[in-house]
Parts: C-alpha cells; sequence; structure tokens
C-alpha cells in the first residue's frame, strides 16, 4: 500500500500538472486575441490605403480572426476547470476564521473536515450532473446507460451523445468541451477526496 | 387541484413579449381556468443559467415553461432553421402560422419531442443599421456587422462583410467605438438600445421576402403537460396553439411600426427590385451549404426548404 | 412557511456555516441548493443548475477577463514592475516625513492601474517595499498599515475584479464603470498620502525623512518605469479607444507584461509554471464563489426576496439618503468579518432593484454606475478592518518582526481616510460621475 506522503505527492503533481496544462488554455486566448488584434489594425490600414471596394481584394486573408470570442472563453474556460483541483489542494477557497482562536484545536480540525466535505459532495454533485451535458437522459427507459457503456454497445452510446450542439459563431462541436470540463470535474472530486483524507488524518493525529 | 406553472425567460420585465405577450397569456389563462391555472413570470433570467440554458431547463423540468429562441442552442433545431433562411419570411403572421404548422406536423414528435411546444413564432423583418449607406452589395464589403443567427453570420460573411457576434446589450458600446459598423436585427429592438441614435441608415430589403428573420418558442416540460387535469389543459391548449402563435408573430410585426417612426429622421434606404434579385443571387451559396449541412443532419434540405415556402404561401 | 421566509432564513443559516469556517464558496452553494430544493418541492430544479451552471459560469466571455488580469499583475512582478515604481516613488517622496510610506502608496496606486486584484498588489508591493521600509527606519504598523491600504488601490483603480463582477450583476458597462472609478480612485490616492502625512506630524519617528535625492538621479529611476506606462496606455487607451473590448485588453496587458519580464529575465520556464499555478489557485478561489453565487441568487430569486425586499423599502417612504447610507454602513460592518466578493454576491442583486426605484436627483441610468463606485469602496474598507482584513493578513505574515495588533493599529487611519472620501462621494456624485458624463455624454 502507498503511503500517504506518496499519495500526497502524486495528487499534487497531478493537481498541478493540470493546472499548467490548463494555463496554457490562458496563454492560447492571450496569443490568439493579440493576433486578431493586430490583424484587424492591418486590415484597417489596408482599407485605408485603397479605395473600399479593391480593398477587400488587397490580401484578403488580413482579417481578423472570426469567432476571436468563442476561442478565448473556450481556452480561458478550461483553464478556469482545470485550476480546480489545484486550488483545492492548495486550499485555496477563502475561510472566515474569525473565530479560530476561540475554538481550539480539536474543534478547528473537525471544521477543517467538515468544510473540505462540503466541498467534495459539491464536487461530486456537479460530477453526476455535469454528466448530462454530454449524455442525454434516456427518456421513459430505465435502461442503463453505463450496462451499454460497458457492454461496448457502442450506438446506445453514440444516440446518447450530445454531439448536436455548436458554438454560435463557429459552429464547433461542443461536446469535446464538455468532455474536458467533466474529466476536470473528476479530477477535482478525486483531489477534493484526497483533501478528507488529509484532514481526517491530521484530525486523527491530533498534534499541533 | 389547481395548477402554477413557473415561466422562465431572458427578456426584461419591460420587454414586449413579457409584458403585452406573456402577461396577458397569464391574465386570460387565469380567467378562462377561473384562477385555477396560474402563470408565476420570471424575467431577466432570474432563476439562473444563461439564455441557452433555457430549453433544457424545461426539458429537465426545472422550470415548467420557457421562453427562448431555438437559435440560442446553434445545431439542435436544425429544421426550424428554415425559416431563418435569407429571403426566407415573407408576411409576419403568415410565417408564424407557417411554422407552427410545421411544429405540429414534424417538429413535435422531431426535434421538440423533449417538451411540448406551446407556441412558435417569428419576428418581423430584420433590417440592416449601419452608419455608412448600405445600398448595395459592394457597400457591405470590409464592413464589420454584428449578425444574429448563424445562417445570417454565414449571409453576411458571403457577402464580403464580417460578422461580429455579441449579445444584443453589447451592440451601443461597440458601435460608439467603431468596432462594428452595424447590426442586423428587425426594427423592434432599436430603440431599447438607441441604434436610431447611433447609426443614421436603415436598409430595408423591399418586395415579399424579408431579409431574415428569428424564430421563438414557448415550450412546456412533458411532464408538467401531462400531470394537467385534462379540463386545465384543455383551458391551456385553446390559449396556446395556432392562433397564439400567429399573433404572436403579428404582434412583434406590429411592435416594430412605432420604432421606424422615431428613426424616420434618418436614411431610411429602400433597396430596388434589381438590387434585391442581385443580393437573392449572391445568398445562393448560403442555400447550398444549408442543404448540404441538412443532409449532414439526415433530412432533405431542399425539400424542407419548398415545404416551408409551400406553408407560408397557404398561410398568406 | 412561506417560500419568502424561507429565503429570509437563508441568511442566519449562511452566515453560521460561514463562522463554523466551512469555505464560504461552499457555505453559498449548500444554502442555495439546499433552499432551491426546499421551494421547488422536488431535485429537479436543483440537478439542472448542476449540470449547467459550472460549465456557463466557467466558459463566459465576459468573465474570462478576470484570470486575464491574475496572470497579468504575475507577469507584472516577475517583470520588477513593483520594484521600480516603488524605486522611482521614493526618489521623489523619501526625503518628506513619512515620504518611503507615501511612495509604498503611490507604487501600489501605479501597480493597480495595471493589476485587477488587492491580493496581488499588496502582496507584490509588500515584497518589495517592507523590506526598504525596514532599513529605513519605519515603524512595523505604519509600513504594513499604509501597504495593507495602498493593496486596496488594487481594486480601487482600474481595471477592478470587483467591478466586472459588479457590472454582471447589475447589468452595468464594465466600462463605464471603469471611468468613473479613476476620480475616486485618484482620490483615495491622495488620501491615503495625506493620511500618511497626518499620521507622522503626530508620530514623527513612525516615518523620518531621508536625505533629498538630487534631480538627476531622480529622472534616472524614473526611466525604468517606462514598461508601466506602455502598458497602461496600451490597456486603458484600448479600451477607451475603441480598438479592442476589455477582454481584449487583459489579453494584451498579459502578452505586455510577459514581453516586458521575459527581458527582465524574470520569466523562464519555473516562473511561467509558478505564475500559471498562482492563477490558478485564485482564480479558482474567485469562480467556485461566483458559481456558489449564482446557485444561491438563484435559491433568493425563486423565493421571491429581492423581489418583495425592494417592494417594501420602496413602500416604506424612507429617504433614498437613509436607504443608500444604511446599504453602505451595512457592507462596512458585514466587512469586519466578510469577504469583499461573497458580500457583492449576496447583496447587490437584492440591492440593485432598490436603489434603481429610488431618487437621488441624478439621472436614473448614472444612479447605478455610481452605486457601483459606492459599493466597492465600502465593500473595499473589510480588507484593512479588524479582525478579518486579507489584506492586513497578507503584509503582516511577510512583516517578520511586526505583530498583528501593531498592523491592526496601523491600519486604522487609513479606514477613517476611507471613510471620508466614502462621505464626499455620497454627498458629490458629481465626483464620480464627471468623467462618464464627459466621455459618454
Ligand atoms: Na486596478
Ligand atoms: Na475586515
Amino acid at each position: 500500500m502507498m503511503s500517504f506522503v506518496t499519495i500526497e505527492r502524486r495528487m499534487e503533481q497531478l493537481a498541478g500538472g493540470l493546472a499548467v496544462l490548463g494555463g496554457l488554455g490562458l496563454l492560447f486566448a492571450t496569443a490568439m486575441t493579440c493576433a486578431s488584434i493586430l490583424l484587424k489594425l492591418l486590415r484597417r490600414g489596408l482599407d485605408w490605403l485603397f479605395p473600399p471596394v479593391d480593398a477587400v481584394l488587397v490580401l484578403e486573408a488580413v482579417r481578423p480572426i472570426l469567432g476571436e470570442e468563442e476561442l478565448v472563453t473556450y481556452g480561458v474556460g478550461v483553464a478556469l476547470f482545470a485550476a480546480l483541483p489545484w486550488c483545492m489542494i492548495r486550499r485555496g477557497h477563502i475561510k472566515v476564521d474569525l473565530l479560530e482562536p476561540l475554538f481550539g484545536g480539536r474543534f478547528n480540525r473537525a471544521l477543517d473536515l467538515l468544510g473540505d466535505l462540503a466541498l467534495a459532495v459539491i464536487a461530486y454533485l456537479i460530477l453526476t450532473r455535469q454528466w448530462f451535458l454530454i449524455f442525454k437522459k434516456a427518456r421513459r427507459s430505465e435502461e442503463s446507460f453505463f450496462g451499454a457503456l460497458f457492454s461496448g454497445d457502442v450506438s446506445v452510446v453514440g444516440d446518447r451523445l450530445r454531439d448536436g450542439q455548436e458554438s454560435q459563431i463557429l459552429g464547433l462541436p461542443l461536446w469535446p468541451t464538455y468532455m474536458v470540463a467533466e474529466l476536470c470535474v473528476a479530477v477535482f472530486f478525486m483531489v477534493a477526496c484526497f483533501c478528507v483524507l488529509r484532514s481526517a488524518r491530521a484530525l486523527w493525529r491530533g498534534g499541533a | 387541484q389547481d395548477v402554477t406553472l413557473r415561466v422562465h425567460h431572458f427578456l426584461p420585465e419591460r420587454a414586449s413579449l413579457h409584458a403585452q405577450l406573456l402577461v396577458p397569456l397569464a391574465e386570460r389563462l387565469d380567467e378562462a381556468s377561473e384562477g385555477r391555472i396560474k402563470l408565476e413570470l420570471f424575467p431577466a433570467m432570474s432563476l439562473g443559467g444563461r439564455p441557452g440554458d433555457l430549453y433544457d431547463q424545461a426539458v429537465d423540468g426545472a422550470v415548467d415553461i420557457v421562453l427562448t429562441l431555438p437559435g440560442y442552442t446553434a445545431g439542435r433545431f436544425n429544421q426550424t432553421e428554415v425559416f431563418e433562411l435569407p429571403f426566407m419570411m415573407r408576411d409576419a403572421r403568415a410565417t408564424a402560422s407557417a411554422f407552427w404548422d410545421l411544429i405540429e406536423s414534424e417538429l413535435q414528435d422531431g426535434e421538440y419531442d423533449e417538451t411540448q411546444i406551446l407556441g412558435g413564432w417569428v419576428h418581423g423583418p430584420g433590417v440592416i443599421h449601419s452608419s455608412k449607406p448600405v445600398e448595395k452589395l459592394e457597400d457591405l464589403a470590409g464592413m464589420e456587422l454584428r449578425g444574429p443567427t448563424r445562417v445570417i453570420t454565414d449571409l453576411l460573411g458571403e457577402f464580403g462583410a464580417t460578422p461580429v457576434g455579441m449579445p444584443l446589450p453589447s451592440i451601443p458600446e461597440n458601435l460608439s467605438k467603431g468596432v462594428i459598423q452595424g447590426a442586423v436585427v428587425p426594427w423592434e429592438v432599436v430603440p431599447s438600445i438607441k441604434l436610431q441614435e447611433l447609426v443614421s441608415n436603415h436598409t430595408e430589403v423591399t418586395g415579399d421576402e424579408a431579409l431574415y428573420t428569428a424564430t421563438f418558442v414557448l415550450a412546456m416540460n412533458l411532464d408538467a403537460y401531462d400531470d394537467m387535469p385534462d379540463e386545465l389543459r384543455d383551458i391551456l391548449d385553446a390559449e396556446t396553439g395556432k392562433a397564439f402563435s400567429a399573433d404572436a408573430g403579428a404582434a412583434m410585426a406590429e411592435w416594430d411600426a412605432p420604432s421606424r417612426e422615431i428613426s424616420s429622421g434618418n436614411n431610411i434606404i429602400q433597396l430596388s427590385a434589381e438590387e434585391v434579385a442581385r443580393w437573392k443571387a449572391a445568398a445562393q451559396p448560403v442555400y447550398d451549404r444549408w442543404i448540404a449541412r441538412a443532409e449532414g443532419e439526415g433530412f432533405d434540405g431542399a425539400a424542407a426548404i419548398e415545404t416551408a415556402r409551400g406553408l407560408i404561401e397557404s398561410n398568406m | 412557511m412561506t417560500d419568502f421566509q424561507l429565503g429570509l432564513l437563508g441568511f442566519p443559516v449562511l452566515l453560521c456555516l460561514i463562522a463554523l469556517r466551512i469555505p464560504i464558496a461552499a457555505a453559498m452553494f449548500i444554502v442555495g441548493l439546499g433552499g432551491t430544493y426546499l421551494v421547488a418541492g422536488n431535485m429537479r430544479m436543483m440537478d439542472s443548475q448542476l449540470k449547467t451552471f459550472a460549465y456557463g459560469t466557467l466558459m463566459n466571455y465576459s468573465l474570462s477577463i478576470i484570470p486575464l488580469f491574475l496572470l497579468m499583475s504575475e507577469f507584472a512582478t516577475r517583470g520588477g514592475m513593483s520594484a521600480a515604481l516603488f524605486r522611482a516613488a521614493g526618489a521623489w517622496l523619501g526625503h518628506r516625513r513619512g515620504g518611503l510610506a507615501m511612495a509604498a502608496v503611490g507604487a501600489s496606486a501605479g501597480f493597480g492601474a495595471m493589476c485587477g486584484s488587492s491580493l496581488a498588489t499588496a502582496s507584490s508591493m509588500g515584497r518589495v517595499a517592507l523590506p526598504e521600509l525596514r532599513r529605513a527606519g519605519y515603524s512595523g504598523a505604519l509600513s504594513t498599515g499604509a501597504l495593507a491600504a495602498g493593496g486596496t488601490l488594487g481594486i480601487l483603480i482600474p481595471p477592478s475584479v470587483v467591478l466586472v463582477i459588479y457590472a454582471i450583476l447589475a447589468e452595468e458597462n464594465i466600462e463605464r464603470l471603469f471611468t468613473a472609478a479613476f476620480i475616486p480612485g485618484a482620490i483615495a490616492m491622495i488620501g491615503y498620502m495625506v493620511t500618511v502625512a497626518i499620521y507622522t506630524r503626530f508620530v514623527p519617528e513612525a516615518g523620518r525623512a531621508l536625505p533629498r535625492m538630487p534631480y538627476r538621479e531622480r529622472f534616472a529611476v524614473l526611466l525604468p518605469v517606462w514598461p508601466v506606462a506602455v502598458i497602461f496606455a496600451l490597456v486603458i487607451g484600448g479600451i477607451y479607444t475603441g480598438a479592442f473590448s476589455p477582454t481584449a485588453a487583459a489579453a494584451v496587458g498579459v502578452a505586455g507584461t510577459a514581453v516586458v519580464a521575459w527581458f527582465a529575465g524574470g520569466l523562464g520556464l519555473a516562473a511561467l509554471r509558478e505564475a500559471l499555478l498562482n492563477t490558478a489557485k485564485t482564480s479558482g478561489m474567485i469562480f467556485f464563489i461566483v458559481l456558489s453565487a449564482g446557485v444561491l441568487n438563484s435559491f433568493l430569486s425563486s423565493a421571491q426576496v429581492p423581489q418583495s425586499l425592494a417592494a417594501y423599502f420602496l413602500s416604506a417612504e424612507l429617504s433614498p439618503w437613509v436607504i443608500l447610507i444604511g446599504m453602505l454602513l451595512l457592507y462596512v460592518v458585514l466587512g469586519t468579518v466578510m469577504d469583499s466578493l461573497a458580500m457583492i454576491f449576496l447583496t447587490v442583486p437584492i440591492f440593485i432593484p432598490i436603489i434603481a426605484g429610488l431618487d437621488f436627483g441624478i439621472p436614473p441610468a448614472e444612479v447605478g454606475i455610481w452605486f457601483g463606485i459606492l459599493v466597492l469602496m465600502s465593500a473595499e474598507i473589510g480588507l484593512i478592518t479588524p479582525p478579518v482584513g486579507l489584506n492586513l493578513f497578507v503584509i503582516n505574515a511577510m512583516a517578520d518582526e511586526t505583530r498583528i495588533g501593531q498592523t491592526y493599529r496601523g491600519a486604522l487611519p487609513f479606514v477613517l481616510s476611507d471613510l471620508v472620501r466614502i462621505a464626499l462621494l455620497v454627498a458629490f456624485p458629481g465626483i464620480t460621475l464627471w468623467l462618464v458624463r464627459l466621455f459618454y455624454g
């Protein structure tokens, strides 16, 4: 069995790695926006240099990146989902510690456990409900979706996939972004469970 | 037993669709059922979520009824989109009736099978509002325009303009700073975003067909609908449906007139018949792409266009 | 129990959970979800929120400006921009009594003009200025107090994360709010400097004057500040001239500060990783609050709480000014123990319909802007009021030899200065609205 310290290190690596990976989404959004602005300014320059009708023909490709807002939204959104586990493991969520000195060590550690438990429950609720963004609920049928998934009944799985939804401007399919979001929430839930374990262990062991 | 239905939508309380369509509907239902059907209206997304989540809120039964635009969930209501194609819409009442007919005959059991549709209609003819006059097709070249729906975004791109997507309330700021040089919306919303003060040119398409329109639906959760006592459901059915949809379309077109009046000091351009013919010809690739797309979605796009045209004609 | 009573009951339950050290976001989430379940009588609304709210909040173009501003201040710190600002301000102000503390305030204001967050400003400036202040013999109370107060300038001077959130909650325009915040932000900076001057007049040994620097040297240290000026001009100028949207401006700021940090040798792979991780931690915290507030507000709205309270206050025939001042005082009082973002989320959706129905003798379109600035200022006092003041904690943690009690005492004069400023802005709405009227007619 892995020691607690090993698990802790693995979890930190997982959460940190995911956050950095997601952070690339921020960098992507930045690069994309800057490129779009440069292209737009260039386009305006060209339009100013040449009469309006010819301008279209001059370097047709020089125009702002279409759907820039959507790409920024998805880049930043992925970064935010990926940030959830890291914020959790680093105790980033604000608490009001006004009464902490009054409570005494043992009670405080119990409250720490309660706080982590609350976050883990929320992560679990989001994980299990957000699932239905990706897959439709079976209407008026009790057949088990997971049954179909594990028995390899691909057609049932494919039918339930919400692959119809698209972004407004670019028409990008949205289901991959749902999947990424769900995956990040799954890691968030896992890390939150670890944090429950961590504070339970601190409560059990006592000490300062 | 009495029924209280929670109605959720994205429009502010002062919007005509809320004040002049939903509020009167609530009053009519209250009267017809002698107080046994109550509509609780929650405007402006006050129960949370984004406008794009509304349809699913009705599907999941989070609320009982939603007023939404199928276009908010792009890619999901592809057959509905036929009414949003350029130069498809004619009279708003007739087009709304045609949309309802299609819902009844095909869409209710097709792409709307997750809800009960109570009404479906369209808004008045779309108009181009721009800082520089648009008198011919070439005037659109290079212009950054806010496009309302996916099809029209495609159309503007086809015409050489740069379509920009943004929510309605962002239009004034972006216009005043020159981020966009115009927006494509029906007359009705013009005063609410002070468009008549920000641009001085409005381009209308003359002739039978409008440049474009967007579709609206009033959708109800299936369980909530099924669970209503029969006599109350009959009342609900009687107060909604085809007549309600046609009236909603006609009302939206009527709300255009006062807004157009407010803007009458501006340069209102009416495209000549020859110019409109050029625009229609230039729009052909949009049709072709839509038909090709329809094939991927598993229906015959060309036939759908013919059906929609026929339905509009029969409701004229 | 009626829905409305249930909604009101939500507040004491929430405060109890928060007092029990449940993370604020989790407490809001739980109360919101539980309340939604009780009002609806079934799980369906709850399930629907859990399905869409997280995705809808995190994948949101207007909110995507927030992590970009956070990343920008990470890069700015690594580019040595806070150090350059402090050195320049110190050269010009250090020879006055309390001058280095004034320089810390001024440099914080400069950093705040690039950075949207108060904690980031406080920690970035604290790291640079605290050692210098100690070397110059400044008292721990004055040093930490001035830096904690200076940190609030990060959010009082645009760009500002809190104003972005207010804009979304109140459906106001982000740029107008930024414009309106300029003069009040500048007044805040001047007010803090005046506070330092008055304080050191009574307690001269807290911050003695340094030798005067020759002008040649003063201009020489001004030079390294130019990247700050350029980035500020790019970001703010870009927004106001319409070259790009606020979110795009934030992205430009990220790119600009990244370039500066790169040339300053402060942006290797390890530093980049560190910057991304810090940004992830803070934005994870902020967005979890945004998400939870959405859940809570949906519950309050379905229980008709904002609607009923607005109707009550509008029919109560109280003077609008009494209501306004009562609201602002509530922020100051709650702010002693609560987080400002959470307070704003809790109250703004309830206050806005009330405020919109009151007559303050200024055009209704401007009331929302003016109120936004007042809310911002009143809520941000909480960052420097004991017992729970995040800026005080951040700065105090960096100052090893200063006890928290000294920091509390050092911050109090700045709290007074905050109160005076808010009174001024309440009495003269024109101070806030002048620039808005100038720019937008
Ligand atoms: Na700032
Ligand atoms: Na405080």
